[in-house]
């Protein structure tokens, strides 16, 4: 069933799309994700141009985000507070990131950053995470919980220092805004939303309980993703809304599905499977990057002409 | 387009001072990208009148879309890694291209001639000259891929008088304004030269968001994030178990 898509300019195949859009939504409900880093390169595959794709997708990311803000808000399991301070840093990393990818963009080498990026980014993460999940995992036991504010380390020597009472954390906001800022910055580079990487720094770093993390993640991605639909539709006039349409039904739809298996599982289990995920699309990144391509050319239409 | 939706026909009237002269029609003016736009074809049609009984004639018809800087971009090794290393700019290139003739094009005409009148793809492919062979090559064979660039020399039936040849319009058609010109050539001299335009629009609701979304950003992006609330809202409320 080819329907015409009106901003992407090409018509695809509904189903196809509605397809990509439940699987995402389905990793993305399962892991507490946007699944940004999922369906951008699945759009540009089939032909969406990449800044309608990215724009296109950020409303998707909203509307799969803001059910489970809903759900996680039911349980209780979402720091506003702390979301809030993520989201202060996340302004002016966003900001930063728009500035460098227009710069990257004029040197011609955005598509070559954006897949380096890809590579360490989500190889990095992805490495850690299999490494930890798997040590986890190896365990006879559960592990023991981990202890709190008996290591103290340079995080805690850090001044304006804020409790965050759902997350049962006493720290400083000041690698909280970075954290924001890192995220922000990454997210409009990369055209992601961010929350495979602030799940984990959460997680390992500030030792929120995971409970909390997901909902915290999720009400984060869904503020900056609502943000990033209005500033691409303002700024470039490329959010198709009939592409978002399809992408938010199947999304919403497979997020559903996502969200009760991943509550069925082992925090440890879902972290070595999310580490699978983001070595895979790292490895896709990187054999683009080594790989003799079959065709070394590519014909695109100057910048700026339309 | 069906070729019911209307014979559109541009009447040309010769000119007194030659003896032949190209009468040029298409199927359609107006090609419209509705939801259900798989690409088109559109015929170009026609007669040559008063031709000269006996006489061989070769038709060139050449269909070209809206002008764009075309960049054709080439990957090299770059520290191990494959990157983007030569960047080929071909300005004012068609969007579009069809050279559609009843004849192969060097038999039709001299390399002067053919250069003159651009005939065929590798006359466009030239760009400003800067281009090295490679690219050159890499732009005709990438865009004839995607079926925006096609050169055809059986793609003019021509009985003795009434000629018509088929444009196919992929699904991926840029839009704007093509234009359609039809040279006429005998003894490899240039003998009768017509043009004829049609239009690729969206139209109805397609062409609506786009405007929408053009002129009305603000108000078309905060109705998008409203979508996404309540596309949001509506999958928690339906799928909720608690």
């Amino acid at each position: 069933m080819q329907t015409y898509l009106p901003i992407a300019e090409l018509p695809v195949d509904v189903l196809l799309v509605l397809g990509m859009a439940l699987a995402v939504g389905f990793v993305s409900g399962m892991f507490g994700i946007g699944g940004g880093f999922l369906m951008t390169p699945l759009l540009i595959f089939i032909g969406v141009p990449t800044a309608v794709a990215v724009a296109s997708e950020a409303p998707q990311i909203a509307a799969s985000a803001f059910t489970g803000v809903l759900a996680y808000q039911r349980k209780q399991a979402i720091d506003f507070k702390l979301g809030g301070v993520l989201l202060g840093g996340g302004v002016a990393g966003t900001a930063l990131g728009v500035w460098f990818f227009n710069l990257m963009r004029d040197a011609g080498q955005l598509d070559a950053i954006i897949a380096v990026s890809y590579v360490i980014v989500l190889g990095a993460i992805g490495g850690l995470m299999l490494v930890e999940s798997t040590r986890a995992l190896m365990r006879k036991a559960p592990p023991p919980s981990k202890p709190r504010g008996v290591k103290r380390t340079f995080v805690d020597r850090l001044p304006f220092k804020m409790r965050f009472r759902r997350s049962m954390i006493h720290v400083s906001a000041l690698p909280l805004l970075a954290l924001g800022a890192g995220v922000g910055f990454l997210g409009a580079v990369l055209g992601i939303g961010g929350g495979f990487l602030l799940v984990p720094a959460l997680v390992y770093v500030f030792r929120v309980p995971t409970a909390v993390v997901v909902g915290t993640s999720l009400f984060q991605i869904f503020v900056t993703m609502m943000a990033a639909t209005v500033m691409h539709a303002t700024t470039n006039a490329s959010v198709d809304v009939v592409l978002a349409m399809i992408l938010m039904l199947g999304g919403a739809i497979g997020a559903q599905f996502g969200v009760r298996v991943g509550q069925t599982m082992k925090g440890e289990q879902l972290r070595l499977l999310l580490a699978l995920l983001l070595l895979a699309v790292a490895g896709r990144f990187l054999a683009d990057l080594t790989l003799t391509p079959i065709e070394p050319f590519s014909v695109v239409i100057a910048e700026g002409a339309r | 387009m069906k070729l019911a939706a209307g014979l559109a026909a541009l009447v040309v009237f010769s000119t007194p001072t030659r003896a032949e002269d190209l009468l040029l029609a298409l199927s359609s003016l107006d090609v419209t990208i509705a939801s259900n736009w798989a690409g088109a074809d559109v015929t170009v049609f026609g007669t040559v009148r008063e031709p000269i009984p006996g006489r061989a004639y070769q038709l060139v018809i050449t269909t070209r879309g809206p002008a764009e800087t075309l960049v054709v971009r080439e990957k090299g090794r770059v520290a191990g890694l494959w990157v983007t290393k030569k960047n080929s700019r071909f300005p004012e290139a068609p969007s579009f291209l069809s050279v559609l003739s009843n004849a192969p094009l060097d038999e039709t005409v001299d390399p002067a001639e053919r250069t003159r009148a651009r005939l065929g793809l590798a006359e466009y492919a030239r760009g400003d000259g800067s281009a090295p062979q490679a690219a050159r090559q890499a732009l005709m064979r990438l865009q004839a891929e995607r079926g925006l660039w096609i050169e055809d020399d059986e793609g003019v039936s021509f009985d003795p008088q009434l000629f018509h040849a088929t444009v196919h319009l992929p699904s991926n058609t840029p839009f704007g304004a093509f234009e359609v010109e039809g040279m006429l050539y005998a003894d490899k001299t240039l003998v009768a030269r017509r043009t004829i335009t049609f239009r690729v629009a969206k139209a109805g609701f397609e062409a609506k968001v786009a405007d929408v979304a053009e002129r009305i950003r603000l108000g078309y992006g905060v109705g998008v994030a409203g979508l996404a609330l309540l596309f949001g809202w509506a999958a928690s409320a339906m799928f909720r178990r608690d």
